[in-house]
């Protein structure tokens, strides 16, 4: 649905060179840490910024060459951009009403019902939570095949979060052949949501692997200075050193775990991963 | 582009108290006025307000970053910018409309009234700069924000002065009166000079929305 070959764009004191692509029925995650380019592929994704490189591909035709009929294909939220914080919610059901042919009113009205969303109150007078759920309720009212959700859940408590990522499922299992691309800081949400991953770092992307696979084989191993010397490390993505010894990152957890069963293996989660691949430290 | 059209009236009808406001001094201004030329100025001013009215749209979209997400909303950057002038004609000829009535009303009432050729005309010169107006601030606020656009208004008004200035010298030095001769080709032709004026401000319009589509077509969110 969407791809992106060596997408470029140079700012002062960051350039982005990414390659990613989104598939039918599949949600894709984006990970990376403030500032390593996840919003910026998201605007070159949706043609808001001018490349200095590379393509970028929606629906199999150029980004710049989208029309209207195209963008109504596809719902975007943004963490820090939506309609006027002056508009009611019932202001915003008219302006939705008229610009999507395909709009749900039905599954519009029923969510506000659920989420319990003032209809007469301006956005600016709504909590966090209530603005997030206004922003994903907009992108998904219209039966886009494509969604582009930038930091849904950015700012939420964890009930805000749980909703509005079930919105998500439930939206993936209406719409089967739909494709979402989605970014978080919160990489628990990811884990449970998405089925493959794209890590960003500096622009640039790291890693990109299902999320089973992810979570299945790839792990965390610490082990002294003496052990490491006797470990084969053709099977290590990466390799810190630690006051304890080392902290390695692989691939194959169940390599270590035959062949080293006295090392200390632990299953990788998302946010080990982030930190290793971003040579942080570890906690 | 109809959702955008209501977005945009949504947006304009916020500063409903200042539309109450301004309906009301222009009422005033025709209820006190005892000339018909008193009455033509309520036309001008409550069409020029309407005209801030709805640029003022553009701030709100610009706050919060608003621009990014309505970009993605499924119109082209042109159809934006198609909305924002049809929108912005639109309230133009509301504005002009209510201003008509006002000094219809006022008119009859203070007994000035005159449905002449002349009347007809001030009012049509009137909405014809009220377009021309328009079609030069929007190409200017789309470039440069409505912030830094009335930065550039003072600059070019600050141009304008000085070549108003200028001329003023020039004309005092050769003796040659260029507006005086223009008034009085328009006071002479009018019947060919309207038509003209029509086209003019037609074509300057056009070519203000091609300038606002190259601005927009480059501009990055």
């Amino acid at each position: 649905m969407v791809k992106l070959d060596h997408a470029k764009k140079n700012y002062s004191g960051f350039s982005l060179d990414c390659s990613l692509e989104t598939n039918p029925g599949m949600i894709t995650g984006l990970i990376g840490k403030n500032g390593s380019g996840k919003s910026t592929t998201f605007k070159a994704m949706l043609g808001l910024i001018a490349l200095d490189g590379g393509s970028v591909d929606v629906f199999g035709k150029p980004v710049s060459e989208l029309d209207s009929k195209d963008k109504q294909r596809i719902g975007v939220a943004f963490a820090d951009s939506g309609f006027s914080n002056y508009l009611t919610m019932k202001d915003i059901w008219a302006i939705l009403k008229s610009t999507y042919v395909d709009f749900d009113e039905k599954f519009f009205q029923d969510k506000c019902r659920q989420f319990e969303i003032p209809m007469k109150k301006k956005l600016q007078e709504f909590s966090t939570g209530m603005k997030a759920r206004v922003k994903v309720l907009t992108a998904l009212c219209h039966n886009a095949d494509l969604l582009i959700l930038d930091e849904p859940t950015v700012g939420l408590d964890v009930i805000a979060r749980d909703e509005v990522l079930d919105l998500i499922r439930e939206y993936m299992e209406n719409h089967e052949q739909c494709s979402i691309m989605i970014s978080s800081h919160i990489s628990s949400d990811l884990e449970n949501l998405c089925d493959d991953l794209y890590m960003i770092h500096d622009g640039r992307v790291i890693l990109h692997e299902d999320t089973d696979v992810l979570l299945s084989d790839y792990a965390v191993i610490k082990v002294s200075e003496t052990d490491y010397e006797t470990l084969d490390k053709q099977y290590l993505i990466k390799t810190k050193k630690e006051p304890f010894g080392y902290c390695c990152l692989t691939d194959q957890k169940k390599f270590y775990l035959e062949n080293y069963p006295k090392i200390a293996i632990q299953s990788g989660t998302i946010d080990d991963l982030i930190i290793m691949m971003n040579g942080g430290e570890l906690r | 582009m109809r959702g955008l059209m209501r977005k945009d009236f949504a947006l304009m009808m916020l500063q409903r108290k200042l539309l109450i406001m301004v309906l009301t001094i222009g009422g005033m201004l025709g209820a006190t006025s005892s000339a018909a030329s008193g009455s033509t100025f309520v036309v001008a001013y409550v069409g020029f307000i309407f005209i801030l009215l709805a640029t003022s749209t553009i701030s709100y979209d610009e706050l919060d970053n608003g621009e990014t997400f309505l970009m993605t909303l499924p119109v082209t950057r042109r159809e934006f910018i198609r909305e924002k002038y049809l929108f912005g004609i639109i309230v133009t000829f509301i504005g002009w409309g209510i201003g008509v009535v006002l000094k219809l009303v006022f008119g009859m009432i203070s007994g000035h009234f005159m449905l002449n050729k002349e009347s007809v005309m001030e009012v049509t010169a009137i909405l014809l700069s009220m377009i021309l107006f328009l079609a030069l601030i929007l190409p200017v606020i789309l470039k440069f924000g409505q912030e830094k656009g009335r930065i550039v208004w003072i600059v070019i008004i600050g141009i304008m002065f000085i070549l108003g200035y200028a001329y003023e010298k020039w004309a005092q030095r050769t003796g040659m009166d260029v507006s005086a001769r223009v008034s009085e080709i328009f006071s002479r032709h009018s019947g060919q000079v309207f038509p003209f004026a029509i086209i003019l401000v037609c074509l300057l319009t056009y070519i203000s929305y091609r300038i606002s589509c190259k601005v927009w077509e480059k501009k990055e969110f």
